[in-house]
């Protein structure tokens, strides 16, 4: 085809669409928004051209995997530190991916407009092609990885995880609401400010500590996530184009952004600055420039003339930003035997890196870090999860442990409402469950689920326990000879309880810092 | 449900499995398909809440009506762990991908080749006119009817392999659908009787569509997963898109010397096979006999199958008369449209459903 017939006939492929005449017209997702007919085309692609692309990126990047890579056995030759992490990382991204093939599906359905739909589909098609190749990349480390263990039942893992499991309420979210919704969450939020920070630089983490497994999957999957921005930005922009849905608009973003900062942050953060062994630049300083600078500074403001302004808690979650995650890889690290890695204690060196990074970092977390390093041994059976004299509770609403913007000043506030005690961690979360209460009817916390589990018997009930039967996935170093088995768990009698029982209702409590180790 | 940690226990070899093992695989060893597909969508009613909890169940967001994620009703059919369904076609997005893309790129190959070669410019004008702008174009209509319906449906599907399936068969009606368009386009070039009007004009107006166009509207409209794999494959294809793609079209476009559409229906036609297996898979694993709900399964998908034949065999039989309009035609409407019902009648036979679709 020359280019005129190109054109001609993707013009004529935009007019699939008829005027029902004989049932009336259902919506299965009825959106309040009103979306208009005609839109800017964000991509021309054909099916043809399509699955051209896509066949020539997968055999460039399953070739190099069960090629070269390989035979050179190169996963195995990866940071230890850094592939840890890709344990629960990877089943978190791979969800992601799985729900914006759900959105996807849903927006075909509600947006009225040919030539968006058929956009749609072509992400619906890659969102299956993420989920697959994520699942491909680790099931490719659990065969040539060092340590298998973890990458082998992640998937199943995931939701029994304190702090995995929070990725469900931000990512159910592409699917779970108003169509339109779903698509801010997901293409507008998730997707255009986040997915750069997860698929571009933490690829150059991953390279720079030996792994290049994870960039050849995580670039060819972002080569397909700038179809999905223009996506966003042409059902953005189809939107606002009609006054009648600013009003909407604005509040669905400002809680779209509060639902996937939330977790996202805290989740890259955690990844980035906390597993890398030969250190480069920090979670801060990546989300200065994609986030701060390329999302906020230049795509939102393209908006502003169709009166969308910066979302409602943008300036909270820039607070947030620099300390959020420290807490959240604490309480990762406090609480090791429930977590499916082996958790590499910092060093000196990491010291000074988080220190240039974050001044100030060392007066607030080096010594629990010292502490956790100290706390190695099993003979000693100490668990550093014994250092809090106080264990913070979970947010109802993001399912994170309630330590924002810092565990020494955290906003947490403690609610009843609809016949139960809530935690939560912001005004942002505390806000969205007041919007829709109900929605968080069946949303228990991991600690109001495993109350009263013995430990031992939360690792053994949740598949926690290695091939040998005793030994555990999670370990507090990655020292092959100080393994801590289910009897050393079992030895320390500690039991799961739920902080928030004995918080005072309706408060705003001072969370107790973490005791250095005596 | 089904997914059994196969964690040694106790006592057993210490070596660590390099492999999935997360996965019942449906036969011995585990495939590249089942694991990079099956135990993806969350199952808050099992899989994902190993060890209880103690409130079981649970639902980090209810939809803003405040149901679940996913809902049992959202078809009528009821399994007691539908992660246990294996497409036969083992298909992941990586196969799937490679396999029309090789189909495309035979028919973008054989559509060149027939234009530089003066075989587009030769097609007749009556089935250049009629048969490829009016009837197959007005039939695009159809297949991106099918593509809509199927994107919703992914959607609640109550399990990773539906779903992914359900993807996979709504991307081969909008390549379908995208193709006659393309074709049609390219066909512009070397003959002057291509009127790519006539195919809208067609499906909006001619009473011969009007009862396709019924049957299409309501296909957009049903929200019942398990029932548009049950009408469109066991029905819609082995019926209707019979007699309207593979009768009209294929059958006849050797006789026309238009190998390119030959090629193009050729490739849907194992698209719909595909399809077809997948659903007969989907059929009888809800009406295993060892299972509880087989017979109230059983007897659903017979209903559907009535009423979906009650459909397509109006808009069959409304599409005689192009019949005669197909210049070089081999094939009487009656012919076609008993070898159709008869084959329809043996998948149906096949599955149990004798009488179901008796007409």
């Amino acid at each position: 085809m020359d280019s005129n017939e190109f054109i001609r006939a993707h013009d004529r492929v935009k007019d699939f669409e008829w005027e029902f005449s004989y049932e009336p017209k259902r919506a299965h997702y009825p959106t309040n928004y009103k979306i208009p007919k005609k839109t800017s085309d964000p991509f021309r692609h054909l099916v043809r051209d399509y699955c051209k692309m896509e066949r020539d990126k997968d055999d460039r990047q399953y070739g190099a995997m069960s090629d070269v890579m390989a035979r050179a056995k190169m996963p195995a030759k990866a940071s230890e530190r850094w592939t840890e992490i890709l344990k629960m990382a990877l089943p978190v991204t791979t969800y992601a991916e799985y729900a914006a093939m759900k959105c996807t599906g849903q927006l075909v359905d509600s947006v009225d407009n040919a030539e968006l739909r058929q956009g749609y589909l072509a992400q619906m098609m890659d969102e299956v092609r993420h989920t697959n190749q994520e699942a491909h990349l680790i099931r490719y480390l659990a065969k040539h990885a060092r340590d298998p263990e973890g990458f082998d039942r992640g998937f199943k893992i995931r939701g029994q995880n304190m702090i995995t499991r929070a990725a469900r309420p931000a990512l159910d979210a592409f699917f779970a609401c108003d169509p339109i919704e779903g698509a801010i969450n997901l293409q507008v939020v998730a997707e255009t400010a986040y997915t750069n920070p997860i698929f571009v630089t933490l690829t150059e983490v991953a390279a720079a500590n030996g792994d290049e497994a994870t960039p050849t999957t995580f670039l060819s999957v972002q080569s397909d996530e700038a179809r999905h921005m223009a996506n966003g930005y042409a059902t953005l922009a189809a939107i606002a184009s009609v006054p009648d849905n600013l009003p909407r608009l604005q509040r669905d973003f400002d809680n779209a952004f509060w639902r996937q900062h939330s977790f996202l942050d805290s989740f890259i953060g955690s990844v980035y600055d906390y597993f890398q062994e030969n250190r480069g630049g920090s979670y801060h300083e990546a989300w200065t420039e994609w986030v701060g600078n390329d999302w906020a500074g230049s795509y939102i403001e393209r908006l502003k003339p169709f009166g969308v302004e910066l979302p409602r808690g943008w300036e909270e979650a820039k607070a947030r930003i620099p300390w959020g995650h420290h807490n959240i890889v604490m309480m990762l690290a406090a609480t090791w035997p429930v977590q499916f890695m082996r958790i590499d204690p910092l060093t000196p060196r990491d010291f000074e890196w988080f220190e240039k990074k974050y001044p100030g970092w060392y007066a607030l977390y080096g010594s629990f870090w010292e502490a956790y390093a100290k706390m190695g041994d099993p003979k000693d059976g100490q668990i550093p999860i014994t250092l809090f004299p106080q264990v913070p509770p979970i947010c109802r609403v993001c399912q994170m442990p309630c330590v924002f913007p810092r565990f020494d000043q955290s906003t947490v506030r403690i609610r009843e409402a609809d016949g139960r005690k809530h935690a939560f961690c912001s005004d942002g979360c505390e806000h969205l469950y007041a919007l829709e209460p109900h929605r968080y009817a069946k949303a228990y916390t991991w600690f109001e689920q495993y109350e009263g589990y013995e430990l031992s018997q939360f690792v053994r009930e949740c598949g926690l326990i290695r091939a040998d039967g005793k030994t555990l996935i999670g370990q507090p170093s990655l020292n092959w000879d100080k393994m801590w088995t289910v009897d050393d768990i079992a030895r320390t009698k500690i039991e799961i309880e739920n902080p928030l029982r004995k918080l005072p209702a309706d408060g705003a409590p001072r969370l107790l810092a973490p005791r250095t180790l005596q | 449900m089904s997914a059994v940690i196969q964690r040694p226990v106790a006592g057993a070899t210490p070596k660590p499995a390099r492999d999935f093992t997360f996965i019942q695989p449906a036969g011995r060893r585990l495939t590249e398909y089942e694991a990079l597909t099956v135990h993806q969508q969350p199952d808050a009613n099992g899989y994902d809440m190993a060890g209880g909890g103690r409130f079981g169940p649970e639902a980090f967001l209810l939809r803003s009506d405040g149901s679940t994620l996913w809902k049992d009703d959202s078809t009528r059919l009821r399994h007691p762990d539908w992660y246990r369904y294996r497409d036969p076609a083992q298909h992941w997005q990586r196969t799937y991908i490679r396999h029309q893309e090789q189909q495309e790129t035979a028919i973008e190959r054989a559509t060149e080749d027939a234009g530089l070669n003066g075989t587009l410019a030769a097609l007749n004008a009556d089935w250049v006119g009629k048969v490829l702008s009016k009837h197959w174009r007005a039939w695009s209509h159809f297949e991106y009817a099918i593509f809509r319906t199927l994107c919703p449906a992914q959607r609640e599907a109550l399990g990773d392999t539906l779903s992914t399936m359900l993807c996979f068969q709504s991307f081969d009606h909008l390549r379908h659908a995208q193709d006659i368009v393309v074709y049609l386009v390219e066909l512009e070039r070397y003959n002057k009787a291509v009127d790519d009007a006539a195919g809208r004009k067609a499906w909006m107006e001619d009473p011969c569509y009007q009862p396709s166009r019924r049957l299409a509207e309501h296909i957009i409209n049903t929200a019942d997963w398990g029932e548009l794999m049950v009408g469109l494959n066991l029905v819609v294809g082995p019926l209707l898109q019979q007699i309207a793609l593979s009768a009209i079209v294929r059958g006849n476009a050797g006789a026309n010397g238009d190998d390119v559409a030959s090629q193009i229906i050729v490739t849907t036609e194992r698209d719909r096979r595909r399809n077809l297996a997948a659903t007969e898979a989907f059929v009888r694993m809800v009406t295993e006999p060892s299972l509880a709900e087989a017979g109230a399964n059983r007897a659903v998908i017979g209903e559907w199958i009535v009423e979906w034949t009650g459909y397509a065999r109006d808009a069959a039989k409304a599409l005689a008369p192009v019949f005669a309009t197909v210049p070089n035609g081999r094939e009487t409407f009656e012919a076609a449209y008993a070898k159709a019902s008869a084959d329809m009648a043996a998948v149906h036979a096949g599955l149990g459903f004798s009488d179901a679709g008796a007409a």
